[in-house]
């Protein structure tokens, strides 16, 4: 049993008071597929990054090739033959394909000279070995599809040699043709006696491609399945989720008022370029709705899409019964339309501004006389707000990119709360906050429901959209299914769905 | 009032200590820099490069940047001179003149908000069209010969002109807007994070835009300044060093390039502190050529003391 | 963070460091200008009309604005300056714009200046109107002014403004092309024979004067014949294409006189490809490297030299005289010596001024 190239051994790692890992293991064998199975949070990522030299370990020892090692940059990891293909492309846009496959381990022809020939001849046949015989090396990678990209990255990371391949939701950007070269590539490796650790959310690819799994939980080791092939995925699913579901979100019963907001058949583009269609729901007053769903599936986009930001290619929105055409930002605040985003410090916040400013950013209409502000009234009115959301008053002089992240979500939240918005969206509302400020927020959405606000969240957390919704819908690959009243779904099957299982 | 005015002086802590080392090394170094005669000069000299700095602080707020208001300098002058000679009412030149800079503006603004141009490269375009605007309008060469009452309002008293008094004007109005308006605001949230502003529900295009409107707008005046004193409209005035000083001061002042900072008083500070070297050197009989390396260095250290502030 | 703060305190030490280095550097080269021997109660050495200058009679302040210090010409001035300061044992502080454009930037410096009290001034404005306000507070406040070298306050500016120029001292351009006939005539003798000016950009005061100042000299002399004066643009290319038509047409020319010594070159050129190399008699004026080293090389017969680091020199002695109190009668403009040049004299020539001369020690 101990021929294993990577052997991880009682592994802790906190950040902050929390505990990410604890006592966690892993193996990986020569020529075996191993994936690494775990919700969200589970600690998955925590686990690759210390493996790949990118994160430190607390505790814990790191075998590899029957040595102890102590990775400190990802250099040292790839000097032991370990990379990571990250979800994220580290590509350069305005290499070429080939230029781009070889950075950093150019050939030479002596004298430095690079030896294009070789390079190119090299990245024409790696590219077919992997299924794009239609890319050209000299292609300038911003022509090339996000696809194809995933699979140049794919290809550096062979170019650049290695023993373990760390392979963090490779699939979301491609295809199922894309998919299916990608798993020959990976076959490949293996019969060289290479490993790949394969993380994805799609049960049925990981199912299909590997060998072993490992299953976390709440940063610990839950299941192991040594034999791949002969699980299903209620076996699976089973360990990831647990079965104590505690009352972690507050919750009361709301008593919906009229149709607020309505989305029908409307479509847009996620980001990865694919279409969404045909999605249609409705948010009434007093009420929260959730919509459910796993990470790149086009929840951000829809929300996007709500408040103007992102282009509607079909489809019609209704607001107080009311066609409306939102195109910008603008026309979603003269109606209303709140919006706190996932990428609070990109999108939400203005980080160079003090709180305060971010708070009344969108109302300085009502603190104003004529041009003036008034800033005795703006103060007063920022503080009664943070005094309702248990604000500390001196974060309000303090600038928002200094404020922890529970706080720059209740500046967000106050600044829709300011401008009167009677819808408000929340895109993924407690990522990246712990777990006291969680509560605190979930509370926070239960009372704007009770003042007869209309409250939708978008979420990748099933836990957190069971707590709080009262109504719910689940995005997956193949559109939107539901509503769900509240507890007519649980957490298997709210999971099962969003992995695309038949109803 | 009172609180507003310590809260300045916190954080202009910086670069006023430096105004004050300087004029202590310098009143120290020559017996010519500190009498009347120099302080007025220096203030006088000041009045040009303020006015332009705070259009520049404007811009630089929105984390953007304009290399053409030295062009635009030049040719508003022009066209300001020649409806003079045409025997314009000069007033009316003046506001033709200034309607022409917030053109260039404009079209600064627009090229950048509708094309998503980068700034710099749409201004550095402009810089070179306005310039050749300026040079075949004036075929080339000064056009000498300025209504009286213009040199008198613009000029005014020898000594210590009008010009200062014109510039700190425009320094106090800007700070007022930036402070205590809603456009002030929104003008730093652009810069801060033109997402999230724009999120939000700003109209951060029209703004934008507005920025370099202002911009071209101040280099209109200060090409008045610039007439009122040389008695002539240049069609080669503010060629290099006039805009760069416009960019460097506000930065000494701890304005960014990247925006979200609106400082005047910075701004206002660091073109004192620039026309105090240039003065004080001038005074010791420094030559020209170590005189560029000490203004240099000066801006180095100004963002070299501003990042260490951000530090802490 | 910490280390980050310590890293960027000793660059700014270090900036601080290079600037103040800089600065004693330029404070050593000032001073050391200003050594040597005084001289005085000799005669002017470059202009005879200024008689015997005397001793000063204290250490006179002057300060000196020049166009700029970015290229040669403008510092064979400041040369010219620094060693009259340095015979007659008075002080000069030279100042400048950064470029020969930054007009603004002159008018500011040469205002800073005012406050130094100055006991007198030499100027070379950039254009004709850019240090006009400076200048009229300088008579206001009583330091007198010669305007050295280059652009100058003419009597209309000079009233308009209230500012008072003691003398401008400068180039006679018209002398730069009577000299080059005289050698002509000299070269052809009693034989005579056609000739023609190409002259530079029409308008230009430089261009006009060299053109009236061959057609002047010319007419002194029955034998030469002036066939036409024609447009070379200052340009080499234009010159040849120009000369080469009037070979065409003129097949008897005998000399071509030239505005500048680039465009003398282009005439050579012109004269060689229509194999009349030898022939014809090519004069340029400005005595620059290209033109010395072409009469070196037996292209150019001649050209004019005059001398900025003479013209520098004489200010500082006209500025003695007045300051001394000897300046009364003397003429308003004074016009510099220049010499022409020829395979004749041109190797002492060189040797003789090489010293003042950066363009001329760069010859070899």
């Amino acid at each position: 049993m101990d021929h294993a190239y990577v052997r991880m051994h009682g592994i802790h790692k906190r950040f902050g008071g929390i505990k990410a890992l604890n006592d966690v293991h892993l193996e990986v064998y020569p020529g075996e597929v191993l994936g690494l199975m775990g919700e969200n949070g589970a600690g998955k990522s925590t686990l690759m990054r210390i493996l790949c030299g990118l994160k430190q370990l607390d505790e814990g020892t790191l075998t590899i090739g029957g040595e102890e090692h102590v990775l400190r940059t990802p250099q040292d990891a790839q000097q032991l033959g370990i990379g990571m293909i990250p979800q994220e492309l580290l590509l350069v846009d305005a290499l070429s394909v080939s230029e781009n496959i070889f950075l950093g381990k150019e050939a030479t022809a002596g004298f430095h000279l690079l030896d294009e020939k070789s390079m190119r001849a090299r990245t024409r046949e790696l590219l077919e070995s992997i299924g794009c015989r239609d890319l050209h090396p000299d292609t300038e990678l911003s022509r090339v599809s996000k696809a194809d990209q995933q699979m140049i990255a794919i290809a550096r990371r062979v170019v650049q040699g290695g023993q373990v391949f760390v392979m963090d939701e490779p699939t979301s950007a491609l295809t199922e043709q894309e998919t299916q070269n990608l798993f020959t590539v990976i076959r490949k490796l293996c019969d060289e006696g290479r490993s790949v650790i394969f993380i994805s959310h799609r049960l049925e690819e990981v199912l299909e491609i590997c060998d072993r799994f490992v299953v976390l939980r709440d940063g610990e080791n839950v299941a192991e399945f040594p034999n791949g092939p002969a699980i299903d995925r209620e076996q699976l699913i089973t360990p990831m989720i647990g079965s104590v579901l505690g009352e972690e979100y507050p919750h009361q019963d709301a008593t919906p008022g009229e149709c607020l907001f309505e989305a029908q058949q409307v479509s847009f583009t996620t980001a990865q370029g694919q279409t969404v269609d045909d999605i249609s729901f409705s948010v009434h007053q007093g009420e929260v709705v959730g919509i459910a769903g796993l990470v790149g599936v086009g929840k951000s986009e829809l929300a996007q899409t709500m408040v103007g930001i992102r282009k509607i290619h079909g489809g019609q929105f209704f607001f107080n019964g009311k066609a409306e055409v939102i195109g910008t930002p603008v026309k979603a605040a003269e109606l209303g339309i709140g919006y706190v985003t996932e990428d609070r410090r990109g999108e939400g916040l203005v980080l160079g501004l003090k709180s305060l400013y971010n708070m009344t950013l969108r109302s300085l209409h009502k603190v104003a006389k004529g041009m003036l502000i008034r800033s005795r009234a703006e103060a007063a009115l920022g503080l009664s707000y943070a005094e309702k959301l248990h604000m500390k008053p001196q974060y309000l002089g303090l600038d928002a990119q200094n404020l922890s992240g529970g706080n720059q979500q209740k500046v967000v939240v106050i600044r829709q709360l300011i401008s009167d918005s009677q819808l408000i969206i929340f895109d993924e509302p407690t990522k990246g906050i712990d777990v006291g400020a969680k509560a605190e927020i979930a509370k926070l959405i239960g009372d704007l429901s009770r003042d007869g606000k209309g409250i939708c969240i978008f979420s990748s957390e099933p836990r957190e959209v069971l707590g709080v919704s009262d109504r719910i819908y689940v995005l997956n690959h193949e559109g939107l299914a539901g509503p769900f009243l509240r507890g007519t779904i649980d957490y298997t099957r709210l999971m099962s769905i969003e992995f695309g299982g038949v109803e | 009032m009172g609180n507003m005015f310590a809260r300045s002086i916190q954080r202009y802590r910086g670069v006023i200590a430096t105004l004050v080392l300087i004029n202590i090394i310098f009143s120290f170094a020559s017996e010519y820099y500190m009498t009347m005669y120099n302080i007025m000069n220096i203030l006088d000299h000041s009045a040009i490069s303020i006015i332009l700095s705070v259009g520049m602080v404007f811009v630089l707020a929105t984390g953007g940047i304009d290399l053409s208001i030295g062009s635009t300098l030049a040719f508003t002058g022009i066209v300001a001179a020649q409806l003079f000679k045409m025997q314009v009412f000069w007033p009316a030149a003046l506001v033709l003149a200034v309607l022409v800079g917030m053109g260039i503006g404009f079209t600064n603004g627009w090229f950048i908000t509708h094309y998503r141009l980068q700034p710099f490269i749409v201004t550095l375009a402009m810089l070179s069209i306005v310039r050749g605007a300026a040079l075949i309008l004036s075929k080339g060469s000064p056009i000498v010969g300025m209504p009286e009452s213009f040199l008198q309002v613009f000029s005014g008293p020898r000594i210590l002109g009008n010009g200062i008094f014109i510039a700190l004007l425009v320094a106090a109005g800007a700070a007022f807007i930036i402070e205590k308006t809603a456009y002030g605001r929104y003008i730093r949230a652009i810069g801060g994070g033109e997402e999230a502003a724009y999120v939000c529900g700003i109209r951060t295009n029209r703004i934008t835009r507005s920025v370099y409107i202002i911009a071209g707008a101040l280099a209109t005046v200060s090409s008045f300044l610039f007439m009122a004193g040389m008695n002539a409209a240049e069609p080669i005035a503010g060629l290099t060093t006039e805009w760069m000083e416009a960019i460097a001061a506000p930065i000494i002042g701890g304005n960014s390039l990247d925006g979200g900072r609106a400082y005047i008083l910075g701004a206002v500070i660091g073109v004192l502190i620039l026309s105090c070297i240039r003065s004080g050197l001038n005074m010791m009989g420094v030559g020209q050529h170590y005189q560029q390396i000490a203004i240099g260095a000066v801006i180095i250290c100004a963002v070299l003391i501003d990042s260490l502030r951000k530090d802490k | 963070m910490n280390l980050n703060r310590v890293r960027i305190l000793v660059l700014v030490t270090c900036m601080v460091v290079i600037a103040a280095g800089s600065l004693i550097a330029a404070g050593a080269q000032e001073s050391s200008a200003a050594v040597e021997s005084p001289r005085g109660g000799q005669v002017s050495r470059y202009n005879p009309d200024y008689g015997v200058i005397p001793v000063p009679s204290k250490k006179w302040r002057i300060g000196i604005m020049e166009k700029s210090l970015i290229n040669d010409f403008w510092l064979d001035v400041k040369n010219g300056y620094e060693q009259a300061a340095a015979d007659y044992g008075i002080e000069v502080e030279i100042f400048a714009a950064p470029t020969e454009s930054d007009i603004r930037a002159q008018a500011n410096t040469l205002e800073d200046m005012l406050g130094k009290n100055y006991d007198l001034l030499c100027v070379s404005p950039i254009t004709d109107s850019n240090l006009l306000t400076p200048l009229a507070k300088a008579t206001k406040m009583g330091i007198p002014i010669i305007n050295a070298i280059d652009a100058h306050i003419d009597e209309e500016n000079q009233q308009k403004h209230g500012i008072d120029i003691l003398s401008l001292i400068t180039v006679d351009f018209k002398e730069n092309t009577r000299m080059s006939v005289r050698y002509i005539a000299e070269e052809l003798g009693s034989e005579g024979g056609e000739c023609i000016h190409i002259m530079g950009l029409p308008g230009g005061r430089c261009a006009e004067e060299r053109k009236l100042g061959y057609e002047e000299e010319i007419a002194q002399y029955p034998n030469l014949t002036n066939v036409g004066v024609y447009n070379g643009e200052w340009d080499r290319k234009k010159a040849m294409d120009v000369a080469a038509d009037i070979l065409q047409s003129h097949p008897n020319l005998k000399a071509i006189s030239a505005a500048n010594d680039n465009m003398a070159m282009g005439a050579y050129q012109a004269v060689k490809n229509a194999g009349r190399e030898g022939d014809v008699v090519i004069t340029g004026v400005d005595a620059t490297p290209d033109g010395i080293s072409s009469v070196m090389n037996g292209e150019l017969d001649a050209t004019t030299a005059f001398f900025q680091y003479q013209l520098a020199y004489m200010s500082i002695e006209a500025a003695i005289l007045y300051l001394e109190g000897q300046f009364d009668g003397k003429p308003t403009v004074v016009f510099g010596p220049q010499e022409n040049w020829s395979a004749a004299n041109l190797e002492s020539k060189v040797a003789d001024y090489k010293e003042m001369y950066a363009g001329l020690q760069a010859l070899e």
